[in-house]
């Protein structure tokens, strides 16, 4: 895994996003064993402090140890991120790779539709569902998956299209392979690295429209802690002290920034013929 | 049409056209081809004379916007005009198989070449994966790969070209197929490897008995391994006959030139003496 790294990266970005984003994972996954204070208990005598002894990383507003709550958040943020990633790129692999075999007029049709689903703003669509049907865990996650469904299927019909065309799926239909048989065995196993690099960038932008929508109250609801909720609530207070909001703020900053980071090097390792 | 039990594959009036947006382009017209039970047929011609397309016609591999058409296409008392999508898929890669020119692209880079040769026994006997598998250990074994339960387990690229073509050859004959259909299967190779691969393909065909059609524009081959020889020129079928006579006594001024285009050392370097693909280009003389 060193060697590997070190034959794939130039410089120190990759080794320290990667870095990064294991131990906010092993915090998110570890976080209830790490014996943390209760993430809603609420200290009255210390309400928006700075770090101390007693709590690391401060308070908010309610005297919650913020630690605690952005450890708490990020299994939130993160399983939210993560299970919107699965659900875009099954539905959109799958209408994605679905199309490519439709045949000539019902294809163009097709993809066309798809276009017209790239081209919603997600955030104006998320916030009309949401203020509809309200927003609990699996409708956000139904939301944001469906959402980036169509930028997997629009990737995934473009690849499939490819290999479609290339000659060892020739060479499977003149075995008798049917089109499941090529779909399953032939052009979804040469898809991965491009599908991966896909859900690594749609995992950032998840992770950033759960927080907006969450920031604007419609997405996870409070006390539950996710960043982009705790950025809300405590945006204002930043007169009063700065030092709490930065700290759900820099942790999704720093993330996101780890994810694409990540997401760069993928494309380079796995996809190096797509360079520039 | 008399059916003569001998005759495994006969085709009458074959065309294959394209739908291009500059017009119908039209691949092969009004061919006629007649293959016998483990008979060799060769189909030579130069590059875009039609007989690559012939073959990918015959194994209903001619995708839209490519158009079919015959008066006739029997195939071992299978009408493939007529025949399902299922009846077709049934019949590709166990009774009819190809071998393709260029094994790295024939081939899936994604998957090793064991399940790769245990995936045509899988398609076509429901049989578990380990089965499969042994199967195509066994393969490579008959198709002579060293130490088959290892290379079984090499992607492609890991694999000489020979060695690819071997594999693509084991795919071919797993199922003991009655006609291969070989698209230049030795032009990718060195010349050394040719003549191996091809003792290989006909010592398998010796053995199994299959029909093979073998697609080439390599004349040395033809000489050795024919029986018939069909030659084609834009699309149609300008000579056909047995081999020798083909070779000793042709009928057709395309079938001469052709064999006239086999390079001979003694020869004085002449460059005018060039094959005209087009046939109206031939009839005004000498092109340019």
């Amino acid at each position: 895994m060193i060697a590997f790294l070190r034959n794939h990266t130039a410089g120190l970005s990759v080794p320290m996003a990667l870095g990064f984003l294991t131990l906010v994972v092993l915090a998110a996954v570890f976080g209830p064993v790490l014996g943390l204070v209760d993430p809603y208990q609420i200290d009255a005598a210390n309400l928006l402090s700075s770090p101390t002894w007693q709590h690391w990383l401060g308070t908010d507003e309610l005297g919650r140890d913020l630690l605690s709550r952005t450890v708490y958040g990020a299994r939130v943020s993160l399983t939210v991120a993560a299970a919107a990633v699965i659900l875009a790129g099954v539905l959109g692999v799958t209408i994605g790779v679905g199309v490519a075999f439709l045949g000539r007029r019902a294809e163009a049709a097709a993809i066309r539709v798809v276009d017209v689903f790239v081209s919603l703003p997600e955030i104006f669509v998320a916030l009309v569902v949401l203020a509809f049907i309200g927003g609990n865990l699996p409708t956000l996650v139904a939301t944001i998956g469906i959402l980036y469904a169509p930028q997997f299927a629009r990737v995934a019909w473009g690849v499939a299209r490819g290999i479609r065309a290339r000659e060892h799926v020739l060479a499977a239909s003149s075995l008798g392979a049917g089109n499941g048989w090529i779909i399953w065995h032939e052009v979804l196993p040469n898809m991965r690295s491009i599908i991966a690099v896909q859900a690594s960038f749609t995992f950032s932008f998840a992770m950033l429209l759960e927080a907006g929508l969450s920031f604007l109250g419609l997405g996870v609801r409070p006390p539950v802690p996710s960043w982009g909720q705790m950025v809300g609530s405590l945006k204002d207070y930043l007169f009063t002290n700065p030092w709490p909001v930065l700290v759900p703020a820099l942790a999704l900053f720093f993330t996101v920034l780890a994810v694409n980071v990540l997401g760069d090097w993928l494309q380079d390792v796995l996809n190096p013929e797509l360079q520039q | 049409m008399t059916r003569d039990p001998d005759v495994l594959l006969a085709v009458k009036n074959l065309a294959v056209s394209f739908d291009t947006r500059q017009g119908v382009v039209a691949a092969v017209k009004g061919v006629d081809l007649t293959v016998r039970h483990g008979q060799v047929v060769c189909l030579v011609g130069e590059s875009g004379s039609g007989k690559s397309v012939t073959g990918f016609s015959l194994m209903g591999l001619v995708d839209p916007p490519g158009r079919v058409t015959a008066d006739e296409m029997w195939f071992d008392g299978h009408d493939l005009m007529r025949a399902s999508d299922r009846e077709k898929d049934a019949l590709r890669g166990k009774d009819i198989s190809m071998v393709f020119q260029e094994p790295m692209t024939a081939l899936n880079p994604g998957r090793t070449v064991g399940s790769q040769i245990a995936e045509v026994v899988r398609i076509h006997e429901r049989t578990g994966r380990e089965q499969a598998w042994s199967r195509a250990v066994e393969l490579l074994r008959r198709v002579g790969i060293r130490e088959p339960a290892q290379r079984a387990k090499a992607y492609p690229h890991e694999l000489s070209g020979g060695m690819r073509q071997r594999v693509m050859i084991a795919i071919a004959c797993a199922l003991t197929p009655k006609l291969i259909i070989a698209d230049e299967p030795t032009t990718a190779l060195d010349v050394t490897v040719q003549a191996q691969v091809l003792e290989l393909l006909f010592s398998l065909q010796a053995e199994t008995g299959a029909a093979v059609l073998f697609i080439t524009h390599d004349l040395g081959v033809v000489a050795e391994i024919a029986d018939r020889v069909v030659v084609m020129q834009a699309g149609r079928v300008v000579e056909e006959g047995d081999v020798r006579q083909i070779f000793q006594q042709p009928r057709q001024a395309y079938t001469q030139a052709l064999l006239a285009a086999v390079p001979d050392v003694d020869a004085p370097r002449d460059c005018a003496r060039r094959l005209s693909p087009r046939p109206a280009l031939a009839a005004k003389g000498t092109p340019r």
